[in-house]
């Protein structure tokens, strides 16, 4: 089965990084981070708290997570289901690492 | 058979409420269900009906299938955010819950939510007729717009051009309502169901709305269109001078609607009385769906109307109180707001206070941010996205805020900060991504922060656009101040360029909440949407801490001139409305009469300059 990634941001207005007063740097490298990513056969996906809570109740580690320690935890980075980093989003190399350790 | 949708439109107090529930209350007397729901935050569809309606769907009292809605945007935002957020709320620690319902209360859910309703109205398989009556014009549009625009962002997402994620979601969460969106366009493109109907009163601004609007809809390919025109003087109420050259002018319009449009065009006469309980309602409605003349079997009259005098006492006293709050005080800009409803006379007022102002000596400029606003033609030359002297004046300059311009530019920017640091691709992408509908409000207000911080003006006059959509810009500072704070509480933080940001919307948030340099004013004419509409808005103004100082009441009937019943009947209405504006505003008010001409051209702007201050 294809190895599955799934990124929960914290709560934003929107997670593109060109809306809002001042476009975000680090959401637009990581739009591209994530295309470079997919082509490694792998698939990407990342919900937003405030538009896709269900996503983050299905997984019980990432509530747990979140009840720890509040909305600092968030982004956390999951690769198939198991939690692979919180706190900041994974650079291209973290991503390789996850999928090759997996 | 299937739904049939009207939507009314048109600029506030027109009579579309009126003409909408009238509507409503014919078909339902032809054995038809009919429900009529207003999204009109200022509708008094509760008055026309004298009963309780509210957020609900209700039966009309002593109807057995005439149902009303007044959908509430606060409520349909409320229970958009806990649809939303239900999932998570005894799951995570109510401190993070708390940020979370924090940051729904962005710009953006708003819309998403009166939208997400507004579509679920279009499909209502258990009504005969389902009739809108609708928010102002350029808010309505916009609205209309969304599925087009959302719809396509869903599908260019989901093909992952856009990386997979939209403003509103990931694409592959939208699938279902990109259905629903679809079905909501595919009706109102269905001329077997759907008619627009755009309601105007004969004077010369609607027909330029009535032009764009009509234009608009063909654009979103949308093209079973009507125009009701309202507020047609009987020929037997005009018997003075005044009312006879006003009579003259409305048949001039006709003539030039006539010759100007092609779409069905119904008449309906100025009722003396306010239209409001059923019986009134269908006789209304029988009237304009079954008896109301077509203007296109109708000849508008040529009158050679002598031109009446007005006398002294139809002139309104000047209050000398009010001049300090038009120019600048301790060295200060003055920032001066008029908003209200579409159709009130909001251009003309700023137009005659920043010709006032610049008089008395000060470097003016005057602003409009209506889309719909027409600041070129009553100066009778251009105005463009830059302060433009205004022919023959030495203090007075005008611009506009061009919403379309504004955002390519915004697009512009961002795409050439992008084309340096990413490939073709990525910069394809970040394009795709900017095509939302929150980049053109973006757009709009970074251009009005640049303005309201320019410091090269004395006195600076604001004509906005209708009151919805400027609550909304003067909210968005706080509104984004507020999201940039919720970067603390996450991993994200603020940045430099969000604290210089920040900094910047509070020196305007600060100007705007101090009176010796901010008049907020608020122009209406004294009837009963006018006025509510601008209660309502004081209020939500008051929440963000600003305070209204001046109110003007427009189009005040000279006693001179009700020389019948008709007219007699009509200043009787107006005095209750001027009480009720007393009663509501403790602000000062000004008033300027009816006049037989519209005022376009330096020279009457002048003379209404002096009317409402002085000279």
């Amino acid at each position: 089965m294809k190895t599955k990634i799934i990124i929960y941001d914290p709560p934003m207005c929107c997670s593109t990084g060109v809306c809002g007063p001042n476009p975000d740097q680090t959401l637009i490298n990581l739009q591209e981070t994530i295309e470079k990513v997919r082509t490694l056969g792998v698939d990407v996906e990342r919900y937003l708290i405030t538009q896709s809570p269900q996503k983050f109740k299905e997984n019980s580690a990432v509530i747990k997570l979140i009840q720890e320690q509040q909305l600092k935890t968030l982004p956390i980075t999951t690769c198939d289901g198991k939690i692979v980093k919180t706190g900041s989003y994974p650079t291209f190399e973290e991503f390789e690492k996850f999928i090759n350790e997996k | 058979m299937q739904t049939k949708f009207y939507f009314f439109s048109g600029k506030g107090g027109v009579g579309k409420t009126s003409m909408a529930a009238s509507s409503a209350v014919y078909f339902a007397s032809q054995d038809k269900k009919t429900l009529i729901i207003t999204t009109d935050p200022a509708s008094n569809l509760a008055d026309v009906f004298e009963q309780k309606i509210g957020h609900k769907i209700t039966l009309i009292n002593g109807a057995a299938n005439l149902f009303a809605m007044e959908l509430n945007p606060d409520v349909a935002t409320a229970e958009y955010k806990e649809r939303t957020l239900s999932p998570l709320r005894d799951l995570i620690p109510v401190e993070s819950f708390k940020v979370l319902e924090e940051q729904l209360n962005s710009p953006c859910t708003a819309e998403m939510a009166a939208f997400d309703r507004f579509t679920d109205f279009l499909q209502k398989p258990e009504y005969d007729v389902v009739i809108f009556d609708t928010a102002p014009t350029g808010h309505t549009l916009r609205l209309l717009e969304l599925p087009v625009e959302w719809s396509g962002v869903i599908e260019k997402a989901a093909k992952e051009e856009g990386g997979g994620q939209t403003c509103i979601g990931p694409a592959a969460a939208l699938a279902e309502s990109k259905a629903k969106f679809d079905r909501a366009i595919a009706a109102m493109r269905d001329t077997s169901r759907t008619t627009f109907i755009f309601v105007l009163r004969p004077e010369v601004t609607p027909i330029y709305e009535a032009e764009r609007s009509i234009a608009e809809l063909l654009k979103l390919k949308i093209t079973s269109q009507e125009l009701i025109i309202n507020g047609i003087y009987p020929q037997s109420a005009c018997d003075n001078p005044f009312m006879l050259a006003r009579f003259a002018k409305q048949q001039k319009f006709l003539e030039l609607i006539k010759n100007k449009f092609t779409v069905p065009i119904t008449l309906m006469e100025l009722e003396p009385n306010e239209i409001k309980g059923k019986n009134l309602l269908l006789q209304i409605g029988r009237k304009l769906h079954t008896q109301a003349k077509k203007l296109s079997n109708y000849e508008p009259l040529t009158i050679e109307a002598k031109r009446g005098k007005l006398a002294t006492n139809d002139f309104p006293k000047i209050d000398k109180k009010i001049r300090p709050m038009l120019i600048p005080q301790n060295a200060k800009r003055r920032t001066i707001f008029f908003a209200g409803k579409g159709g009130v006379g909001k251009t003309s007022v700023a137009a005659a206070t920043a010709l006032w102002t610049a008089e008395q000596g000060y470097k003016t400029l005057l602003l409009t941010t209506d889309p719909a606003s027409h600041l070129s033609q009553i100066f009778e030359q251009d105005v463009s996205g830059q302060p433009t002297l205004i022919n023959g004046e030495n203090n007075l300059w005008a611009a506009r805020i061009d919403a379309e311009k504004a955002t390519e530019e915004y697009k512009e920017k961002i795409l050439a900060e992008a084309r340096k640091k990413y490939d073709k691709q990525r910069v394809l992408a970040i394009e795709e991504e900017l095509n939302s509908p929150c980049t053109e409000e973006m757009a709009t207000f970074e251009k009005f922060i640049d303005f309201a911080t320019r410091k090269d003006f004395e006195v600076l006059v604001f004509d906005t656009a209708p009151t919805g959509h400027t609550l909304r810009l003067l909210e968005l500072p706080v509104d984004w101040s507020k999201q940039i704070e919720i970067k603390t509480f996450t991993s994200t933080g603020e940045t430099e360029v969000d604290k210089i940001t920040k900094s910047r919307f509070k020196e305007v948030i600060d100007m705007m909440q101090d009176i010796n340099q901010t008049t907020f004013s608020f122009v209406m004419y004294p009837e009963s949407t006018p006025i509510e509409e601008a209660a309502r808005a004081m209020e939500e103004l008051l929440t963000i801490g600003v305070p209204t100082s001046l109110v003007v009441a427009n189009f005040i009937l000279p006693e001179s001139i009700i020389t019948n019943n008709y007219l007699k009947q009509r200043k009787a209405m107006e005095k209750k409305y001027l009480a009720e504006m007393d009663r509501r505003f403790t602000a000062p008010a000004v008033q300027l009469p009816l006049l037989v001409d519209d005022l376009i051209g330096k020279e009457k702007l002048k003379e209404a300059g002096y009317m409402l201050y002085g000279k």
